[in-house]
């Protein structure tokens, strides 16, 4: 039977080829790790630009954080064209079971193509974000178009990284590889880890006054819905997706060690990078010696991420309803996105004394509302994820 | 997801990638010095005498500008520089470091290129060290901004990946029902 689920071929008559299929296998899983390099490095690398940006200022184009983001782009975008166009031809010699068809031409994971697109913009983003800053000068805040596009773009290609090692992952199961299954679930998580990453150096600029509006009649700020899509989304999609126990907190670890990492690396680089260049810090601006990303990386949702992994595991085990456990981890995502940071431990007091209480009632409204949405979307995609290229 | 709407994706694609090649091709070419400069300043930076070319006036904005000094005085083999761009007044960015190297048709001569991110007021500062100590001149340049777009249709641009995810998720909901449905 070749079944064609919009392009999805399963194969399960005698056509198999072990030996080839175990070749694709592992040629899918080096190139999903090469992509998972490419958008880690990509992570790092806007850590270490932000730093530069805030401290020394946005000078040439090509200075080494931009190097270093373009590496990261360049190295997922090259990979993703060496999965489609090695496993099409592949696919042209011998059935590929575990390979999605797109545009009746080409065969690769779904997350391959996925991760291309996505490096595809994140590089078409560069280019345009000088466009904007040579018409906006250099201070535009991190929530500008093309700052947006670029970041977005990655953390996509990190989703894409993600598909691509759960359909490794299944392969290697179909084949018997247990090792590498478990290897190819782990940077699934790692990937999902960076995704989050990335979305947050976009929604940590909502614990400030960027999001914060006014409609009129009460402060209303945006992190609580923010950070609750983002976590019910990441989060359940895992948990569904991935087998095993302690998903959540596993990638909420990762999280973490990335903040760690960030932390080694970019001040150690900053300060490399300002004595190669002969430049000095901006006017009123002194060396904090640390990371400004990792310091302002929120520890809340080490709290979302122990209570999914808790409430699932009794969900699964007493055989709860689908509305009670959605009930049961509304809360627990909203808990989540309490804005709490390592330099400001009482940030969520500050954010009462700007919004007042009633404006922190409609923000924690806005967030469970986010919760479900993000849980949602995280469910479905979970599911989907759980299906994807699995014979 | 029906072919045909995987085929625009494709064609879109391959848009965005030529896109993405021609601009890359566009920075490459900004830094090629051409055969006659655009504008040719004599100017002194204390006992040394200095011919600054510029090869494109106005610069523009967001690419590098390829200069070339030359010394007038006869003590040139001695003289070692350091060129910086720096914003002027109500530009909104900090001095850069230009990058140079020798420049092999003059002698103690050396050509690199300014970069100059933000249209508006600049100058090239250049400070030259020789024998008679250090001097500093600045050469006044201006960085034409490029035409601009609405900012709403930058914005729109700027959420394009953030629309395909969402009719990725979308489509991930659809594609659950569709499995459901086969399964019945």
């Amino acid at each position: 039977m070749a079944k064609a689920f919009r392009g999805v071929h399963l194969f399960n008559h005698g056509l198999a080829l072990p030996q080839s299929l175990y070749t694709v296998l592992i040629l899918r899983f080096i190139l999903g790790v090469t992509i998972l390099v490419g958008v880690v490095d990509f992570l790092l690398a806007t850590a270490w630009d932000i730093q530069w940006h805030s401290l020394i200022g946005r000078d040439r184009t090509l200075v080494p954080p931009h190097i270093m983001m373009l590496c990261g782009i360049a190295l997922c975008g090259l990979a993703t064209l060496s999965a489609i166009l090695i496993e099409t031809a592949w696919a042209r010699r011998a059935p590929l079971p575990h390979s999605t068809t797109f545009a009746g031409t080409f065969h690769c994971s779904l997350g391959a193509y996925i991760a291309g697109y996505a490096a595809l913009m994140g590089a078409l983003a560069f280019p345009l974000d000088s466009y904007w800053h040579s018409l906006y000068g250099i201070d535009v805040a991190i929530w500008a178009p093309f700052h947006i596009m670029f970041i977005v773009s990655m953390a996509i290609a990190s989703l894409g990284c993600a598909y691509m090692l759960i359909s490794t992952a299944h392969m290697a199961s179909d084949q018997g590889k247990n090792g590498l299954q478990r290897a190819a679930y782990n940077g699934a998580i790692i990937a999902l880890a960076t995704m989050l990453g990335l979305f947050t150096l976009l929604i940590i600029n909502a614990m400030s006054d960027s999001g914060t509006i006014n409609p009129g009649f009460v402060e209303i700020n945006f992190y609580p819905v923010l950070a609750t899509l983002l976590l019910g989304w990441t989060f359940i999609a895992a948990t569904v997706a991935i087998p095993g126990r302690w998903v959540a907190t596993r990638i909420l670890a990762v999280y973490l060690l990335l903040a760690l990492v960030m932390q080694g690396f970019v001040p150690i680089a900053t300060e490399w990078l300002m004595a190669v260049e002969h430049l000095g810090f901006r006017e009123k601006v002194d060396n904090p010696n640390i990371s400004i990303v990792s310091v302002e990386w929120p520890l809340a949702p080490i709290l979302a991420a122990i209570g999914i992994d808790i409430i699932i595991r009794q969900a699964r085990q007493r055989g709860w309803s689908a509305s009670r456990l959605t009930l049961s981890l509304l809360p627990v995502i909203l808990l989540g996105s309490i804005p709490v940071v390592i330099y400001a431990p009482t940030q969520a007091l500050t954010l009462v004394g700007v919004v007042g209480v009633m404006g922190v009632v409609v923000s924690l409204l806005l967030g469970l509302s986010g919760a479900f949405i993000g849980s949602w979307f995280g469910r479905r995609m979970g599911e989907a994820m759980q299906q994807v290229e699995r014979s | 997801m029906s072919t045909l709407f995987q085929r625009l994706l494709l064609a879109f694609g391959v848009v965005a990638l030529l896109a993405l090649l021609l601009e890359i091709g566009f920075a490459v070419v900004a830094t090629v010095h051409g055969d006659q400069p655009a504008r040719l300043v004599h100017v002194t930076a204390g006992p040394y005498p200095l011919t600054v070319s510029l090869y494109k006036n106005p610069a523009d904005a967001g690419f590098a500008l390829p200069f070339a000094i030359a010394s007038d005085s006869s003590q040139h083999d001695a003289l070692t520089y350091d060129v910086f761009s720096l914003p002027g007044t109500g530009v909104d960015a900090t001095p850069i470091h230009a990058s140079f190297s020798a420049d092999p048709n003059v002698q103690g001569g050396i050509q690199g290129n300014a970069e100059l991110p933000v249209g508006g007021a600049w100058s090239l500062q250049i400070t030259v060290h020789g024998r008679a100590g250090s001097s500093v001149v600045s050469v006044p340049i201006t960085a034409a901004a490029p035409p601009a777009i609405p900012v709403w249709l930058g914005w729109q641009v700027g959420l394009l990946p953030f629309y395909g995810l969402f009719i990725f998720l979308f489509m991930q909901h659809g594609k659950k029902n569709k499995l459901q449905e086969q399964a019945v």
